[in-house]
């Protein structure tokens, strides 16, 4: 028989010493028609129980002084009060709480978090088994060992199957959860994998692109020091030439005279044709490895930069204290010293200085072939020498420099040939230093 | 240092090349296109500047690009001597022509190489017209 709620509904006492958590069951059991009061403790809930006795006590377990179990206790040897009903909030991390809840003498327990229609139903039925009071069934203590720990229980079977029946319901619910908790991590899972390979398609993509512009910038560079080698030849050409129809004029051709223009003409002509078939070879990529001569590869790679080494006038000293072979990509190799010889020819260019030069210099330390080339144009200063090396870092601003170059360097040396690249600074400017 | 002489020697042109194939190469036609000039030869700006005190020469034809004394800062340097000397200067880089690169200066001529003959024997009547009408 259900009390109208009009009339004179029941008084729940809730007891929590969470503001928020109180707030929030008295709000859903007003809302049902309940009369509310609550309490912030044990102590507190036993003062108010004492004044005006509930209908029903709903508790939270975790309190400071006197906690669920305890107030449980309690209500049970007080002869006035020890029918009320109570209902204990546990959050279910510790099955021993079960049967602690069962010891206690708690008629029902339900799980935080919890569902409002859960904790109605379960008020309603614990406000109506109050009605019945404790007739059905034998009250006889029993013992449970859990764990080590001995719990001795005086509920009523009714009670206890309730008990588990909701234990199984709440184990349900919670696997339920559980279920759809990994299917989300599943689902998210395959997205990530599938961001991951989009990931590391884009950089892949990065990487080619690198690639390709660091062979731009080679060949750009290549292209530069072509220029600076043709454009005297072509000066004198382009004299040479206009001289013989001006001699012509002035009626001073003589034969030996045009023989001995054509035969300069022709010297400056194959001079630049073979600083084609040179850049040509330079520029082919290797195929395979080979062994060869470090000191050879060096003056060949210098004789490419002839013309850029001679306005303003550049001095190359090398020093070869051995002669010592690489097994490795030639080209490559080659690339990587013009490379550092032409950002050495920039920074000298860059610099009003009276005598430019730089410094190879070629020995073997073990098996290793070491290489240092060194300028005197002041050295680098020290906030960019972490990262020169870094791609897409250049100090020519973005018209001259592209960035690549040292990067490029480092990743052959150190990827393909298995050496090592590094920079450091003299007295008198920078010094590159490669082992292979 | 050449000099051709004559026995009313009427202009003097200095010469500035760093590059002695291209010096003499010029020398040798301009000595028979003008065979009434003096002409004076240097290969960096230095001595350029030292001989222009030397003979105060009426025309300077130089190369932007020399070591020691850039061509640019050697002008500079002969025009506050002598202001109205003649400048035709001869030059390879379209894009980079000045030493310093900011300041626009102003030549008489401006000659591209590779050096047209014609071109340049135009540039230099021209100085010559100018300086016979300044004589006058």
């Amino acid at each position: 028989m259900k009390k109208h709620p009009e009339k004179n509904p029941p008084g729940i006492l809730i007891v929590d010493d969470s503001p928020t958590q109180a707030m929030l069951l008295e709000l859903i059991l007003v809302k049902e028609g309940y009369h509310v009061s609550v309490a912030q403790n044990g102590r507190e809930a036993l003062d108010l129980i004492a004044v005006n006795r509930p209908d029903l006590v709903v508790s939270d377990i975790l309190m400071p002084e006197i906690d669920g179990f305890e107030l449980c206790r309690r209500i049970r040897m007080a002869e006035e009060i020890k029918s009320i009903p109570i209902i204990l909030l546990t959050n279910l991390s510790d099955p021993a709480e079960v049967l602690r809840s069962l010891e206690a003498g708690a008629n029902y327990f339900i799980s935080k978090p919890y569902n409002s229609e859960a904790l109605i139903s379960l008020v309603k039925q614990a406000l109506h088994g109050k009605e019945q009071s404790r007739t059905c069934g034998d009250n006889d203590e029993v013992n449970v060992l859990y764990r080590g720990q001995s719990f001795s229980i005086g509920s009523n079977k009714d009670q206890i199957i309730d008990l588990l029946l909701k234990t199984y319901e709440t184990a349900v619910e919670k696997n339920r959860e559980l279920l759809q908790a990994k299917n989300e991590l599943r689902t998210l899972n395959e997205k990530l994998e599938k961001r991951v390979e989009e990931r590391t398609a884009q950089l892949r993509e990065k990487d080619q692109l690198l690639l390709l512009q660091s062979r731009q910038a080679a060949l750009g560079e290549m292209i530069g020091n072509i220029a600076h080698q043709w454009r005297q030849p072509l000066n004198i050409l382009g004299l040479t030439i206009q001289q013989l129809p001006l001699f012509h004029d002035f009626g001073e051709l003589t034969k030996e005279f045009l023989h001995q223009n054509v035969a300069n003409s022709m010297e400056l002509i194959q001079h630049m044709s073979r600083t084609i078939d040179d850049f040509r070879n330079y520029f082919r990529p290797d195929k395979e490895k080979v062994e060869f001569k470090v000191l050879e590869t060096i003056e060949s790679s210098l004789s490419l930069l002839e013309g850029s080494l001679q306005n303003p006038l550049i001095t190359v000293d090398i020093v070869a204290e051995d002669d010592p072979l690489i097994y490795g990509y030639r080209n490559e190799f080659a690339q990587v010293i013009l490379n550092i010889l032409n950002n050495a020819r920039d920074a000298l260019t860059e610099r009003e200085m009276d005598d430019r030069r730089v410094k190879i210099t070629i020995c073997a330390e073990g098996n290793k072939a070491v290489i240092t080339i060194a300028d005197n144009a002041g050295g680098i200063p020290e906030g960019i020498m972490g990262k020169i090396f870094d791609p897409y870092f250049t100090t020519k601003g973005p018209q001259r420099g592209t960035g690549v170059g040292l990067f490029m360097s480092r990743s052959i040396i150190e990827k393909n040939m298995g050496g090592s690249l590094n920079v450091r600074n003299t007295a008198d400017g920078a010094e590159f230093r490669i082992e292979v | 240092m050449e000099s051709m002489t004559d026995p009313v020697p009427s202009v003097s042109i200095l010469l500035a090349e760093d590059e002695e194939a291209i010096l003499k190469l010029l020398v040798t036609i301009l000595a028979r296109k003008f065979p009434d000039a003096v002409l004076y030869t240097a290969v960096n700006g230095r001595t350029g500047l030292e001989l222009f005190k030397a003979h105060l020469p009426d025309i300077v034809i130089t190369d932007i690009k020399m070591p020691e004394m850039g061509g640019v800062q050697m002008v500079d340097k002969i025009r506050a001597i002598k202001p109205d000397t003649k400048f035709i200067i001869l030059t390879g880089d379209p894009g980079k022509s000045f030493d310093s690169g900011e300041k626009e200066f102003e030549f008489d001529h401006y000659i591209m190489k590779p050096v047209l003959f014609g071109v340049l024997f135009a540039a230099i009547e021209q100085c010559l017209a100018e300086i016979a009408q300044q004589q006058a």
